[in-house]
């Protein structure tokens, strides 16, 4: 985080303080400077810091917790599947398709495929037999006065 | 931003004013390819930061000891997932942490009522020992009556000492959102504590 310079007010103080306690430590970094030079020069800021150090003392009596247990670390390595887990691939294309061949992506896919064929085949097919005997008839009358058909009446 | 569904998944972070820590990106890498060796010093250098907070959010050691286990299965089962670029390693863990901690705090309410009444330790016989942990036990009741956030927030910020940027992260909040937490926290404390200033430090303060 950067450290820029950050106009600081009496009331900003109030709300750090207010927010994370009495210590810079604690303070947002990019404040903290502005706050602490607020500090020096603004009695009533000091005030402020010694009422936000008394909550801050009680805090601190509660002490840090006793260390984990020796058997602690042990009893989550020996709960961990033995079983490696998968690596990812860093390539992000193939992430994006090892993602894409994921089954819960994979079967609504397959299914949606599935029934728009269902679908397209139903538009496709025909709703009646077709009658080819007018197609005969139509293509032979057609042809009838070709030169290449002999009607058995030229001379 | 983090997504922590406090029942579930814990996505990774997606932020990039965090400075990344390259102190587990090596293990890590050897962790999602399998390698226990490689885990158990993640373990190491984690478990007494996750055990604390847990213990202080549940005022329980031996919980605590269980979230602990809980978070680091989730670790290890996620390990290819972590990004180096998105956050410190340690505020994700602490993100799954509160979320383990959310769900037992709202199934075991009255376990960790039992629990904080067994804090003070008997064995423990000096005036100034029995004093201090009088401030402390008063301490911990008034840290149990905040909301689960609020408690969170000041937990995180004030004993774990995460950024503030680290702690929203952890929280899925905003930057904003969690100095409200804190304050409204704080406040709570102050009013709580404080009457009783002079009664519960005497010598202490």
């Amino acid at each position: 985080m950067t450290t820029a310079p950050t106009e600081m007010t009496l009331q900003r103080l109030q709300a750090l303080l207010a927010a994370y306690g009495a210590k810079p430590a604690r303070w947002p970094q990019a404040e903290r400077l502005a706050a602490q030079q607020l500090l020096r020069h603004h009695p009533a800021a000091a005030e402020l810091q010694g009422s936000a150090q008394a909550l801050d003392e009680f805090l601190d009596a509660w002490q840090s917790p006793a260390p984990p247990s020796q058997s602690a670390a042990a009893s989550i390595m020996q709960g961990l599947p033995a079983r490696p887990v998968a690596v990812p691939s860093a390539d992000p294309l193939w992430r994006w398709l090892e993602r894409l061949m994921d089954w819960r992506v994979l079967s609504p896919a397959l299914a949606a495929m599935l029934v728009a064929g269902i679908a397209l085949g139903l538009q496709l097919t025909p709703k009646q037999p077709v009658d080819y005997s007018d197609a005969d008839w139509l293509s032979f009358t057609q042809l009838q006065g070709s030169p290449w058909i002999s009607t058995g009446n030229r001379q | 931003m983090p997504t922590a569904c406090h029942s579930g998944q814990v996505e990774p972070m997606l932020v990039t004013d965090v400075p990344p820590d390259d102190t587990d990106q090596d293990d890590l890498r050897r962790s999602a390819a399998g390698d226990q060796l490689a885990f158990a010093r993640i373990v190491e250098r984690h478990l007494g930061p996750i055990t604390a907070f847990a213990e202080r959010m549940l005022c329980s050691h031996a919980e605590a000891e269980e979230v602990a286990q809980d978070v680091f299965l989730y670790a290890w089962l996620h390990a290819g997932q972590w990004k180096q670029q998105q956050a410190r390693y340690t505020t994700w863990l602490h993100q799954v942490a509160i979320s383990r901690c959310t769900d037992r705090l709202r199934q075991r309410r009255e376990m960790v009522q039992d629990a904080m009444s067994e804090l003070v330790d008997p064995q423990e016989s000096s005036e100034q020992c029995l004093q201090q942990q009088a401030v402390a036990h008063r301490m911990k009741q008034a840290l149990d009556t905040l909301p689960t956030r609020q408690r969170a927030a000041v937990i995180l910020c004030h004993y774990q000492e995460l950024s503030n940027i680290e702690a929203a992260l952890a929280l899925d909040v905003s930057v904003d959102a969690l100095e409200s937490l804190l304050a409204r926290g704080r406040r709570s404390l102050r009013a709580r504590l404080l009457v009783e200033r002079v009664a519960l430090t005497g010598d202490l303060s």
